[in-house]
């Protein structure tokens, strides 16, 4: 890719913030998901002049997005945290939509890593899916098989927090 | 499946678990507070009253914002609390001192970002109102990230030699208490370097020094050629209407051949030398082509700086 071809990071920001967001909160919360963000898009300033074709630009955006949760999970492994998904851990019903939410959320994140991030980029970031096979690099066939086993995999959680 | 169908592009019947769940869980998504406070109903005049407040406020900052040329950004709501990570249920109010010892430690602004305070590093919180956020670095060494969805200028660190005004970015700030020059490397967005009302713009991937006495420094790329980076140095070194710029621009404009490096040639057209400026303008005029709105006034020298920078800002952008 020449220096003309290739996109600022400003651009990218404009373009992907939603998709690395999502895949940000689906692996490490709410709480974290801004940072790992900032994290992603430094890395991915780096990594920009390295890179030679452009249409491997979304699964690379995704892939470093991964990275960047995972190194900040090690992270936040070897230090505590205060704060953390205390209402999803809570016992009883939820005591208002805030907590729900958070319940909710917490089911979704305990999916496995394909189905989680499809979903969050779908029901949390509000992207439809031919959206997010675009900014994804993945095969409308496949992301629709994720979103749909996802979905599967989710009811059933839902049922427990008393979901009409 | 109809269900199916709606998950999947909203086309088709709705289905209402996944009209549900998008509701419900839009609170987390990019941009949106993640924990929103409940508060009690206010009396409806008091609320009338706040809203038009906050109306003309916000007219007044787009305004603002517009006329200054920069971009405006949704800003994150909330108070910007400075907090200690390892201590966050003791808010820092102003007058506060940091001196982390022997480790780093960190500081989160509210929703804004954090700060990282390098061991030996010594900072005093200057200003925690709400919705500005003001540090005073002493000596040491700082680096900050700021989201860049905050407003331009919302968070701001102070040197004994400079303001460093966050713009939306991730940057190294240090200051060299012997010395009295500070430094900042930026790895994100932008910052602006301000002193005694003169003001310098600092794009990622730039670096910028100022020194003692009001001394701006000249920003420039960190890949900048060696010796074009020995010329920019020695310029800065220089008092100003010190007739070498002269020579030390010329050669500068003549060597230089990345449009990036507009970045210092902008700057030196703040010259208070009519002749420096002039050198400058002719090397941006090679580089960049003459601005548009210059062509169309059959303008060809003497352009200002404004429309200058209109013209080669977006070649600062990598």
């Amino acid at each position: 890719m020449s220096d003309a071809e290739r996109p600022s990071v400003e651009a990218l920001y404009r373009s992907f913030a939603r998709v690395v967001h999502g895949i940000a909160l689906a692996h490490v919360g709410p709480a974290d998901a801004d940072d790992v963000m900032q994290e992603t898009f430094l890395s991915i300033q780096r990594g920009l002049p390295g890179l030679r074709d452009q249409d491997a630009l979304p699964a690379w955006i995704c892939e470093i997005a991964r990275n960047c949760s995972r190194d900040w999970l090690r992270r936040r492994a070897r230090r505590p945290q205060p704060g953390a998904d205390v209402h999803a851990l809570a016992a009883g019903p939820a005591r208002d939509d805030g907590e729900l939410a958070a319940r909710v959320l917490a089911h979704v994140r305990s999916l496995p890593e394909a189905y989680r991030e499809t979903l969050v980029l779908r029901l949390v970031e509000g992207l439809s899916g031919p959206e997010i096979a675009a900014r994804t690099g993945l095969t409308h066939g496949s992301l629709r098989v994720n979103l749909c086993r996802g979905m599967a995999m989710l009811r059933p959680l839902l049922e427990k927090e008393g979901w009409p | 499946m109809s269900d199916e169908a709606w998950l999947w592009d909203r086309s088709g019947p709705p289905d209402p678990t996944v009209e549900a769940l998008e509701a419900m869980l839009s609170r987390y998504a990019h941009g949106k507070r993640a924990t929103p406070r409940r508060r009690a109903p206010l009396p409806l005049a008091v609320s009338a009253l706040l809203v038009a407040a906050l109306l003309v406020a916000a007219l007044f900052v787009v305004v603002w914002s517009l006329d200054r040329g920069e971009v405006t950004k949704p800003l994150p709501t909330g108070e910007f609390v400075v907090v200690n990570e390892d201590a966050p249920d003791r808010p820092l109010d102003g007058g506060a001192w940091c001196e982390p010892k022997p480790r780093a430690q960190r500081l989160r602004i509210g929703e804004l970002g954090w700060v990282e305070l390098a061991p030996g590093a010594r900072v005093r919180v200057d200003d925690a109102r709400r919705g500005f956020t003001r540090l005073f670095l002493e000596s040491g060494r700082i680096e900050a990230s700021i989201d860049p969805r905050a407003g331009a200028r919302v968070f701001q660190v102070a040197t004994p030699a400079v303001l460093c005004i966050d713009l939306g970015c991730r940057y190294v700030l240090e200051h060299d208490a012997t010395s009295g020059e500070a430094t900042v490397s930026v790895t994100l967005g932008r910052v602006a370097f301000a002193s005694q009302g003169r003001e310098v713009f600092v794009p990622w991937g730039a670096s910028c020094r100022a020194g003692p006495g009001d001394r701006l420094g000249t920003p420039c790329f960190d890949d900048l050629e060696p010796g074009l980076k020995k010329l920019c140095a020695r310029y800065d070194e220089l008092s100003p209407l010190e007739p070498a710029r002269r020579e030390l621009v010329a050669k500068f404009g003549s060597a230089v051949e990345r449009r990036l490096d507009t970045l210092v040639l902008w700057h030196w057209l703040a010259d208070a030398d009519p002749e420096v400026v002039a050198l400058a303008e002719r090397a941006l005029i090679r580089l960049a082509g003459l601005p548009p709105d210059a062509l169309a006034q059959k303008q060809i020298t003497g352009i200002d700086r404004e429309t200058w920078r209109a013209h080669v800002e977006a070649l600062w952008w990598r």
